[in-house]
């Protein structure tokens, strides 16, 4: 028996006590239809459980699910920019965390690299990464900021660790039997890489094209060798940005297409 | 407690799953059996060294002929039978004692005088299985702390279902499971097949967006818009002066001569209702004008509660609670849907874009259909749908020119029942799933049937959920999603009948 389990299920009842009663009062106040059918009970709880539907458990989720992979780039040079970015990936979950759909089925990552490469983040569901106040409100994201230390630019490893990390993300879906839409994989970096990367630029744009990946590469500053962020994505040319809120206006149109795709990418021909 | 009621309650779904099969395949054993000895066919008897080549049906039927016609011997003469022979006292000329019976199969088709005693074994071997397998239906395959509580309860239902289910066989199953053409022979409006050709028609030139705050005119009087409410593909959906109305403003893309004479047809039309208890269809009330006389909208009545996709969330069944919880919830929401598509049908009016967000379902369970401007009525198409609700014929299709179906709208719906019955997971969810369209497409249905296999089920509580479905529910589901369905799903009409009695 888990505690966690316990205390969420006496938190389930309890609310389920409280929701009839606030159902009860609301039929009162609808007299033009409810005057026929009295004898109807209420029998849908009103409010949603957010303790319980912010599960860890794959195979428990309904919706198909969408991988966002952030990798960022953490050697020094980007320290100027770093405050923004933090900033601009908590925004983004909030974004998506305000959307009733597409909090169910965006998970969050985040891989950095510098000196080495590391999943900073491992992928979390939004709503899972949401903060919520004694009321049930979103007041922030549990996202762990990152710093800018490195003195290398191991972007070749990056990459790396993001494709492995995606591959598997994807296969535990596959195990869970869960549904899946094409992955984001959002990049930033501010200058050239310091080590390998042509090999594995070469496989990531391979799966652009077979569809399991959509790469969005964002170059921050000038110094970029924009070469390397073209090969990465074969549909998507690269981004420049220059200052934070560049970063952070492009991340805000970034989430609204994860909304669209999450929630709409599903509809087919609205209108011509 | 609750994660140990959990697993218990998962132990007992596989136990009535094997239950399930072991009883079915020895209802077709017994069957075969009480038919192989009904068929056997009179012969007349050969030698001893020719009947150790045949078949052993032709075995049985020789022995039975070897036999002299009554005495009828009893059970017990027939189970010391073998014994008998083998002490050398032959009951024929042709049954000496070197002929030893080849089987138990031989030995209990030497016990009775003729095929007919088999079929009175073969027929209670059959009500037997018949019961078991009900009873494993019934959830009467429990561990016996739990039975002991809940025996009488479930005896009782063993019963009903019994009678309930021959009488289901007999009548409204044979209209869950085959297709027909009631529904189609009950429409008032015939469906047509080809489309207006002025739909969509061309966008009406408006000189500025509209939003709240702005003044429109519907009815004989002039209205303040309120707050966005929402926003969808072809508009937005904005609050009103008068609380029980709703207001939806076209964008200036979709604002088309083709919609609005659509939206005049349906305002001239005799449009279907919903019985209070059922819920009700906003439909379209009137035209909605901007303050410069030019058309922007139309208005209706506001639905009451909240999306389906979020009732969907607050009734889905979870490891850690029984998975009975909110199922009577999830199966009344369910049945009035059924009702509300099957009403709609009646008339000849498709839903079209039938959608976890097109519904509003308030605290007694009553559904209000919304977004009543996108139905397919007459030869106005429904252009917009979630690909996960189109059947595989309709992927990746224009639909602003192409006409549902009532069988594509049947796919929709089941697609839609299914997921309220399941708490919100897609039955094409499976391992190794794709994208949505895809798994349609693949046309693999991955939950256990009869014989239907279940091993591609997705991980998880969703096979037990699954069966804890009435039979003749699950039955409807897999003729509507197992392989290339089209035009043999079963009507939404039968749907509701199905469900009502569930």
């Amino acid at each position: 028996m888990r505690p966690g389990r316990q205390r969420s299920l006496a938190a389930d009842n309890e609310q389920e006590t409280r929701t009839v009663r606030v159902s009860l009062r609301n039929s009162n106040q609808d007299h033009s239809t409810m005057n026929s059918d009295k004898a109807v009970q209420d029998v849908i709880p009103q409010e949603e459980r957010l303790e319980l539907d912010a599960s860890t458990d794959l195979t428990e989720r309904t919706e198909a699910q969408m991988p966002v992979c952030f990798v960022v780039d953490v050697s020094g040079s980007i320290a100027p920019y770093v405050a923004d970015l933090n900033a601009s990936i908590s925004a983004f979950c909030l974004a998506l965390g305000s959307n009733h759909r597409a909090k169910e089925v965006a998970e969050i990552a985040i891989v950095t690299f510098g000196d080495g490469a590391s999943v900073f983040s491992p992928f979390r569901s939004v709503k899972e990464l949401l903060e919520l106040d004694e009321r049930g409100q979103i007041v922030g994201t549990k996202l762990p900021a990152f710093d800018a230390v490195g003195r290398r630019t191991a972007m070749g490893q990056g990459l790396r660790v993001t494709l492995d990390l995606v591959d598997r993300r994807r296969k535990e879906y596959d195990d869970a039997g869960v549904q899946k839409l094409t992955a984001f994989v959002v990049v930033f970096t501010d200058g050239g890489a310091t080590d390998e990367t042509a090999a594995v630029v070469k496989e990531m744009s391979k799966r652009v094209l077979a569809g399991h990946l959509h790469v969005f590469p964002i170059a921050v500053g000038g110094q970029v060798d924009m070469a390397v962020l073209k090969a990465m994505s074969p549909q998507q040319e690269p981004t420049r940005v220059v200052s934070g809120t560049e970063i952070v206006e492009l991340l805000d149109r970034l989430s609204a297409k994860v909304i669209k795709l999450s929630a709409k990418a599903v509809t087919t021909n609205q209108g011509s | 407690m609750g994660s140990a009621s959990g697993l218990l309650l998962d132990r007992d779904v596989h136990r009535q799953a094997r239950a399930g099969q072991v009883a079915w395949l020895g209802l077709l054993a017994a069957f075969m059996l009480s038919v192989a000895c009904h068929a056997m066919p009179p012969s007349s008897s050969k030698g001893r060294a020719e009947a150790t080549t045949k078949p052993i049906i032709r075995i049985f039927a020789e022995a039975v002929e070897a036999r002299e016609l009554p005495p009828p011997l009893s059970r017990t003469q027939g189970n010391i039978q073998p014994n008998a022979s083998a002490a050398g006292e032959p009951l024929s000329p042709h049954c000496d004692n070197q002929s030893p019976p080849h089987s138990a199969m031989e030995a209990i088709a030497l016990a009775f005088p003729s095929g007919w005693g088999l079929l009175f074994i073969g027929a209670v071997a059959l009500a037997l299985t018949g019961l078991v397998a009900i009873a494993a239906d019934c959830h009467l395959l429990r561990p016996p702390a739990r039975a002991l509580q809940t025996c009488g309860h479930h005896v009782s239902t063993a019963c009903e279902h019994l009678g309930i289910e021959v009488q289901r066989m007999l009548s409204s199953a044979r209209r869950v499971l085959s297709p027909t053409r009631r529904a189609e022979s009950l429409t008032v409006h015939p469906l047509q097949l080809t489309p207006d050709p002025e739909f969509p028609g061309v966008p009406v030139l408006v000189r500025c967006t509209l939003g709240p705050g702005a003044v429109v005119r519907y009815g004989r009087k002039s209205h303040v818009l309120g707050s966005v409410v929402n926003s969808g593909g072809e508009g937005e959906i904005l609050n009103t002066s008068d609380p029980t109305l709703l207001v939806k403003l076209y964008f200036p893309q979709t604002l088309t001569t083709g919609r609005r004479k659509k939206l005049e047809y349906l305002l001239r039309s005799k449009l279907p209702q919903l019985p209070a208890n059922i819920g009700e269809i906003c439909w379209p009330l009137d035209l909605v004008f901007d303050e410069d006389g030019a058309w922007r909208g139309f208005v209706m009545r506001r639905g009451k509660g909240d999306q389906l996709f979020s009732v969907n969330k607050r009734l889905k069944p979870t490891r850690a609670t029984p998975l009975e919880r909110h199922a009577a919830a999830r199966f009344q929401v369910a049945r009035n849907l059924a009702t509300a598509v099957a009403t709609l049908h009646r008339v000849g009016i498709l839903a079209g874009d039938l959608n976890d967000e097109n519904f509003l379902v308030d605290g007694a369970g009553r559904v209000f259909l919304i977004d009543t401007d996108s139905y397919q009525v007459a030869g106005f198409p429904s252009p917009v749908a979630r690909a996960e609700y189109l059947p595989a014929e309709l992927q990746n299709k224009n639909l602003e020119h192409v006409l549902r179906t009532l069988d594509s709208e049947r796919f929709a719906c089941a697609v839609l029942l299914f997921t309220v019955l399941m708490g919100g997971v897609h039955p094409f969810r499976r391992k190794g799933s794709s994208t949505p369209q895809r798994d349609i497409a693949s046309g693999i249905f991955p939950y256990p049937h009869l014989w239907r296999s279940g091993a591609k089920a997705p991980a998880g509580i969703w096979k037990d959920v699954w069966l804890t479905l009435p039979f003749f529910v699950r039955a409807a589901f897999v003729r509507t999603f197992a392989g290339n369905t089209r035009g043999k799903r079963p009507p939404i009409e039968a749907w509701a009948t199905a469900l009502a009695r569930s």
